[in-house]
């Protein structure tokens, strides 16, 4: 354990902004052409060469954005979770700005899922809303991105704000599996898990294709826009350390 | 055991010389929930239905306005860094203060809550039940809320910011407490969410003051 706060480690050799500066400029260009490349394909598949459902008709189609936005606001939520972790036990600089850094981007993922599965819920259940437990503790997630948000902004001290930040976000983590399991504990109206369970994707292959596709664009978007916004953050610090300077 | 006591009477002690506050607090609940008849005039079963609606979301708007004061003061005036540098634990620190809320606050609402009720049309033998989910749920209440005020202290408009963030922990005591009531009202079996209600507030009870420790140290730190 003692190996991960130096510089030698995994953890630490991560640590050092300047090394990660250098990485992000080669990783950008990669994750947009692959996010354009994956959302072009994946768009095209989904909307013109995958079949209607029996059921739901042309609606099913909004599946393919909403369920991985649902996805990418999980997954950034957990990724910000191990960062605020690492970054409160070690010390590392950029697991504390790599959460601040992309909580605009997971609670915009989750205000997608939201939106679109407000739209695919009126056609299919005949409301735009219910209040079961799938839908609630996603919400409950929003508003901790927000309450995150603007906990982190809240300090005139940048560190504290960061720090609160990540206690709030070990503390919200509960509300995770809720979510993953909402579906298997309560009787809800929304549907239970069909891609990722013991015996396999319930889905059908023609439906899946495009919906992997789908979730793979958010990923590299997710990447990019987190590389980016990193990037931003360690740039807008060094500004301020150097306008400091020249004030003094 | 004794430094608690301490904590706790210190804060009841100060309660009694300046007061008002959490008297502020009682009235706040009592003012808001007695709009509902008047904004529900036309429709005096409407007001029954949501009686149990009303006594909780005002009980729980009134328990969020005396939080953000609870360290804020103690932390002005030093004596936050005094409790903190002597051999009182973080934790009795922050269990202190948590009871002393309770004492303050949510008691209080808990018993306005029967007359208030009464008034909002819920029958008396009906009523004791309504309070007694209130109280579980202002346990909960104050005991997340002082760790959320122990998160947000020294923040930029920390009231706001605790509502933001405490006010989503207390939607699944609210759904509880509002189903117990509901049930009770169609005189259906209860017991079940009121032992989901105990069963948050146990899990809270140890949770919430480990939690404001962490917080309270981290404050310190910085």
């Amino acid at each position: 354990m003692t190996a991960l706060g130096t510089s030698g480690s995994i953890i630490g050799r991560f640590a050092n902004p300047g090394r990660f500066l250098a990485l992000a400029n080669g990783v950008l260009p990669v994750a947009w052409a692959l996010t354009v490349l994956f959302f072009v394909a994946g768009l095209y598949v989904a909307f013109f060469d995958s079949p209607p459902d029996y059921q739901q008709g042309d609606t099913v189609r909004i599946m393919y954005i909403h369920v991985p936005a649902a996805w990418m606001a999980l997954f950034t939520y957990v990724t910000m979770a191990v960062a605020a972790f690492v970054g409160l036990i070690w010390k590392h600089v950029l697991a504390e700005l790599y959460a601040k850094a992309v909580a605009p981007v997971g609670a915009a993922f989750t205000f997608i899922c939201l939106v679109t599965g407000s739209l695919w819920g009126k056609p299919m259940w005949g409301a735009w809303w219910v209040w079961d437990a799938r839908l609630t503790s996603v919400l409950v997630l929003f508003f901790l991105y927000v309450g995150y948000m603007a906990l982190v902004d809240a300090f005139d001290d940048e560190q504290r704000g960061i720090n609160a930040g990540a206690c709030l976000l070990l503390v919200g983590a509960i509300n995770i599996p809720i979510i993953k399991f909402s579906v298997d504990w309560w009787n809800t109206l929304h549907q239970p898990a069909s891609i990722i369970r013991m015996d396999g994707a319930t889905v059908d292959k023609s439906m899946l294709l495009p919906l992997l596709l789908m979730a793979g664009a958010f990923h590299f978007l997710f990447i990019a826009l987190a590389v980016f916004r990193l990037r931003t953050e360690i740039f807008a610090r060094k500004y301020r350390a150097a306008s400091l300077r020249g004030a003094a | 055991m004794r430094a608690l006591c301490a904590i706790v009477a210190r804060d009841l002690r100060l309660f009694a010389a300046r007061g008002s506050e959490f008297v502020a607090t009682l009235f706040f609940f009592v003012i808001v929930a007695s709009l509902f008849p008047f904004a529900l005039a036309q429709e005096p079963a409407a007001l029954q239905k949501s009686a149990a609606a009303i006594i909780w979301v005002c009980g729980l708007l009134a328990g969020l306005l005396s939080l953000d004061t609870v360290f804020t003061r103690d932390a002005d005036d030093g004596t936050l860094d005094l409790l903190m540098m002597s051999p009182v634990a973080p934790w009795q620190v922050a269990l202190g203060k948590m009871i002393s809320h309770w004492l303050l606050s949510g008691l209080p609402l808990v018993m306005a809550a029967f007359p208030v009720s009464v008034m909002l049309g819920v029958p008396v033998e009906k009523a004791g039940l309504l309070s007694a989910s209130l109280a579980a749920g202002t346990i909960y209440m104050s005991w997340t809320g002082i760790a959320g005020a122990a998160l947000t202290l020294g923040s930029r408009r920390s009231g706001l910011l605790l509502a933001v963030l405490v006010l989503p922990l207390l939607i699944p005591m609210l759904i509880l407490g509002v189903m117990a009531a509901e049930a009770s009202l169609a005189d259906a079996p209860v017991s079940a969410y009121l032992l989901l209600q105990m069963a948050l507030v146990v899990a809270v009870l140890p949770a919430a003051p480990a939690a404001a420790s962490a917080f309270l140290k981290l404050h310190l730190r910085s």
